[in-house]
């Protein structure tokens, strides 16, 4: 079955929060995961990452991020949790890459799950043998 | 239903996962095996399962467009590389 893991980009391109060429495809991926044709991985950092975004730049409230998060945490994705003995991995991607600690944990995981990540970050598409941009 | 005890090797992310999800939502690790191979689920039909995943994708869309009436620079692929170069000035 095809795997990948997923940037939170595409998660917020679920809510419509990209351009429409990127929102199909979004909604695709979604489709395919939960009709159990594709498998979407992603690190636990993702909800942290969006409950973030969610208050400090979409200004949502308590109750309305609490619901988005929840049902994202519960979506299908598979949310891989990465402890602090995988650190040094982290490390190296860091260095490598020239990614943030943000950046290479979505790369990491993307790695152990041996799947491309999708993402539509510019940064992370730098990184060519792992990542691949939304709607490819 | 009947119940199989049984030994069997997974990742150590997958046990991990499952582990978790157990804790989080107080069932045992078999529960959740089984509700992820869909046994002791009814599976939904393919209309029913159609309406589910758009209700779902609904929802989603619908905290976006409260989001683009409030928000002026609501790009996703921005604000992300925004929020995670912040820290690297």
């Amino acid at each position: 079955m095809p795997k990948f893991t997923i940037d939170v980009n595409v998660v917020l391109a679920w809510m419509e929060l990209q351009s429409p060429e990127l929102c199909r495809p979004a909604g695709r991926f979604f489709q395919k995961m939960r009709r159990g044709e594709e498998i979407l991985f992603a690190p636990e950092f993702l909800l942290v990452e969006l409950t973030n975004v969610l208050k400090w730049r979409y200004k949502r409230d308590e109750r309305e991020s609490g619901e988005l998060i929840k049902r994202t945490r519960d979506s299908g994705i598979r949310f891989v949790a990465i402890g602090s003995g995988k650190v040094e991995e982290i490390n190296k991607l860091v260095h490598k890459y020239g990614l943030t600690s943000y950046d290479a944990l979505y790369l990491f995981v993307a790695q152990k799950m041996e799947c491309k990540l999708v993402t539509t970050d510019p940064k992370l598409l730098e990184v060519k043998e792992w990542c691949e941009g939304l709607g490819k | 239903m009947l119940k199989v005890r049984t030994t069997v090797g997974i990742a150590d992310q997958t046990h991990e996962y499952l582990m978790l999800r157990a804790i989080r939502e107080r069932r045992t690790i078999g529960d959740i095996i089984d509700e992820l191979a869909l046994v002791s689920q009814p599976r939904l039909s393919e209309g029913d399962l159609d309406r589910q995943i758009e209700k779902d994708l609904a929802y989603f869309r619908s905290v976006g467009r409260k989001i683009k009436k409030g928000v002026k620079n609501w790009n996703a692929t921005k604000i992300i590389r925004e929020e995670r170069d912040r820290d690297n000035a």
